[in-house]
């Protein structure tokens, strides 16, 4: 077989692949969400770095009023619990209040998201209402940066999974093992996971679980 | 750039190219779902990108690369073989048969991940050895040398239509 050849019979294959249905406006959905999420960890990332150093200054010079430097026994012994995880341990204990009066308090990923509409959210709880027997213990929503970092494009051993139908969603997929059931939802590039256990706890060990 | 000029110009690429992205990927996989999955991911890379992609390089080797890489980056998963069911009877004598395309399938899914990216880049897009060598980040020596173990490997499993003549 020479390399032509080779062309040929490769172009003759993939003329016949088919193809699934699609849209640009979900590529584009999906670019807009990604990007949207991108920027919003930048700017997270930018505005931590100005207040922790706006903190390091102030600690170090003062703020120009007359108050003392902020001196490690001036801190209060921990830190507000809504600060931002990625700012360093040893801010200043106002900081929040800070960031709170100048009305930037950096969203979390979520508030970044765009929601579930109501209508989306009624056909997902039907879903679940109707594939889980008996009590709930549990509930937890995740949400990932695409079907391939939710994970739900896998099926881990010891887990039952299928496609499931949700309107609305541009795909869905369940996973079951135990008490322990999860729900994938693709909605405008975003993917929800939805975990229930009938155990009032955290369930140790999940199908899916975000590696965005 | 404005978010128009970014959706107009996207738009556009999506529409020229999104079915041979897809193919593309189908090619490297052999699974339609995980290769919609890849595609869809390259898009929403591409799509951040878009301002510095079109600046500074070519879209196509981009979308390509990412396609490729993803694809690289999900190797240790296997990868299934839904393609030769799914493809419809055909007729027509300039198509592959069943028996041809099949043998296909399973000569490029025995080749090494990195071989049967190149045979893609080079025998499915036109690449030549120096633009896929660009598009890899390879030496040109190497493309050469997989395209050749590829083609021994290809030759080896596929009878030759033009001296059987029964696989056409």
């Amino acid at each position: 077989m020479t390399e032509t050849q080779l062309t040929e019979r490769i172009h003759q294959l993939a003329e016949e692949l088919p193809a699934p249905p699609w849209g640009v406006a979900g590529d584009l959905a999906r670019g807009r969400a990604r990007l949207r999420r991108r920027r919003t960890t930048l700017a997270g990332g930018a505005l931590a770095l100005a207040v922790a150093g706006g903190a390091a200054w102030t600690a170090v010079v003062g703020d120009g009023t007359g108050t003392p430097p902020v001196t490690s026994q001036d801190r209060a012994p921990a830190a507000p619990a809504d600060l931002p995880a990625d700012l360093p341990a040893d801010v200043p204990a106002d900081l929040d209040a800070r960031i709170q009066d100048l009305a930037v308090r950096p969203r979390t990923r979520e508030e970044q998201l765009p929601a579930i509409t109501v209508r989306q959210l009624q056909d997902i709880a039907d879903v679940l209402m109707s594939r889980v027997q008996g009590p709930v213990g549990w509930l937890s929503v995740s949400v990932s940066d695409g079907w391939r970092a939710s994970g739900a494009d896998t099926c881990p051993q010891g887990w039952a999974c299928e496609d499931a139908r949700v309107r609305g969603a541009d795909r869905a997929r369940w996973a079951e093992a135990g008490t322990v059931h999860q729900l994938a939802v693709e909605v405008d590039g975003n993917v929800h996971v939805f975990t229930l256990d009938s155990e009032d706890q955290r369930p140790s060990a999940v199908a899916w679980d975000d590696r965005s | 750039m404005g978010t128009r000029r970014r959706d107009a110009e996207f738009t556009e690429f999506v529409v020229s190219r999104r079915v041979r992205l897809h193919r593309t990927a189908y090619l490297m996989c052999g699974d339609p779902h995980r290769a919609e999955d890849i595609v869809q991911q390259a898009l929403a890379k591409l799509y951040v990108s878009w301002p510095r992609v079109r600046r500074a390089e070519s879209v196509d080797a981009y979308a390509r690369r990412s396609v490729l890489n993803a694809f690289l980056d999900d190797g240790a998963r296997s990868s299934r073989r839904e393609v030769a069911a799914e493809i419809e009877d055909r007729a027509q004598p300039d198509r592959l048969s069943h028996e041809d395309a099949d043998a296909l399938w399973d000569a490029l899914r025995e080749l090494p991940p990195g071989q049967r990216r190149v045979v893609v880049l080079r025998h499915y897009w036109g690449l030549s050895v120096e633009e896929t060598a660009a598009d890899l980040g390879i030496s040109t020596g190497t493309v050469k040398s997989q395209t050749a173990a590829a083609l021994t490997r290809l030759r080896g499993a596929l009878v030759p239509a033009d001296v059987t003549g029964e696989n056409r």
